[in-house]
């Protein structure tokens, strides 16, 4: 089936960048279209106000497909949550694998996880501001994923860091990320993106590294 | 008692009542049938005092975010040191979460999709609460050098490990999560040896 014009345009926004997502992400099947169509939808009206008419209109699709695949526009919600962060997941691993010592490996992963966002505005919206609005409907998808991703950029922590974060203060730092992400994917036309990655970089790095030698890392690399 | 003063007292209870039902239904799935029934009033009581299910779920944030700080140290308060006053603002809070997890439930998760008012007076809360550790910054002796979201990132993570326990029905363990999330605020500020020093004179 040929693709409404608004959809196409959407998912051609979707892929481009080292960490962006690969052009078969959004093409490969109707149901990757139909999850790029309700990432674009959630990112532009927010997960209530989007309607499976909006989403098969923006996956250029019809409304019959969404059917064959999904249920509920819940459903399809999660599974793009799902996909979206695997895909993360693995690039934030990827990028890791290049970096010499723990704190460039974390300071890759977030610069990794930074482009991902910066790349893809869209995502950033769909993963992280529209969720809190949406009620527990989401059954706090977007608390876990944060979590994995804090899990994933502090990963490989080496024993002789100054400091063992306890596991509550590490829930503490996911809450903090997320907040810093939801500043970020919102886009707010005066944004400091620099300053706001060595905030972020600082927040992940001080429970291992405390305030000051987390604040120079940040600054330095 | 004087009519007024009943009619008042009898707001507070049906507040109170229709917090339960918002914490237990969710924001969206509260109906004013829900809310007339778990309030035990009528249909024309309730559109007396409320406009609609929006504004009775403001004035029910309001009546828990009143109840939560009523007993909290203030700015001005002469006896206790800055970093005493956080110390107890964070045991009131974790304490009347403990206690009342509806009423925690209502203005840590439900107002986030409790329509723009309710949201907006969920971020000018979480923005108070990032003011009243901002003050911080200048009580120290060693005045630190912390990026300018350092607060709100704070608040944020506070607030999250709440919502994490609301959401999935588990209890705040007062004694697990004072002593450490207390040591995690102010420690950036005081320093570690300093913040040792205090907690032992406590």
């Amino acid at each position: 089936m040929p693709a409404v014009e608004g959809g196409e345009e959407k998912l051609r926004r979707l892929p481009p960048g080292r960490h962006g997502l690969s052009r078969e992400f959004v093409t490969r099947n109707q149901q990757e279209r139909l999850i790029a169509g309700t990432i674009a939808a959630v990112a532009e009206r927010g997960y209530r106000d989007a309607s499976i008419g909006h989403i098969t209109a923006a996956a250029g699709v019809s409304r019959q497909t969404f059917y064959d695949y999904f249920s509920t526009k819940e459903e399809c919600f999660l599974a793009g949550y799902d996909l979206f962060e695997s895909h993360t997941v693995a690039a934030l691993g990827e990028a890791g694998a290049e970096g010499r010592g723990w704190t460039a490996k974390v300071t890759a992963r977030v610069d990794a996880l930074l482009e991902i966002l910066t790349v893809n505005p869209d995502l950033a919206r769909f993963s992280l501001a529209a969720p809190p609005t949406a009620g527990e409907e989401l059954l706090g998808r977007d608390r876990e994923f944060v979590e994995r991703l804090l899990r994933a950029i502090t990963s490989e922590a080496p024993r002789s860091t100054p400091r063992q974060p306890s596991e509550v203060e590490l829930e503490a730092v996911a809450g903090g990320l997320a907040s810093l992400l939801v500043v970020f994917a919102e886009e707010s036309g005066d944004l400091d993106r620099g300053n706001l990655r060595l905030e972020l970089l600082e927040l992940v790095l001080a429970p291992f590294l405390g305030r000051e030698r987390a604040s120079t890392v940040a600054r330095n690399g | 008692m004087p009519a007024e003063e009943h009619a008042q007292r009898r707001r507070r209870e049906i507040l109170a009542s229709v917090t339960d039902v918002f914490a237990k239904r969710g924001y969206q799935g509260a109906t004013i049938d829900h809310l007339v029934a778990g309030g035990k009033t009528s249909m024309g009581g309730f559109y007396k005092l409320f406009d609609g299910k929006e504004d009775c779920f403001v004035q029910a944030f309001d009546q828990v975010v009143d109840e939560a700080t009523v007993d909290a140290p203030r700015p001005g308060d002469a006896q206790a040191d800055w970093g005493a006053r956080v110390s107890a603002c964070l045991l009131a809070l974790l304490e009347f979460a403990a206690a009342k997890p509806f009423s925690a439930r209502l203005v840590l998760l439900e107002a986030q999709s409790g329509g723009p008012e309710a949201v907006r007076r969920y971020n000018e809360l979480l923005g108070e609460a990032a003011a009243g550790l901002r003050a911080g910054r200048s009580e120290s002796s060693a005045t630190p050098d912390l990026p300018a979201s350092f607060e709100d990132a704070t608040v944020s993570g506070i607030v999250w490990l709440m919502q994490n326990r609301l959401a999935r029905g588990t209890a705040i363990d007062v004694d697990e999560l004072h002593p450490q999330l207390t040591k995690m605020v102010l420690e950036p500020y005081l320093g570690r040896k300093a913040l040792t020093k205090a907690m032992r004179r406590r």
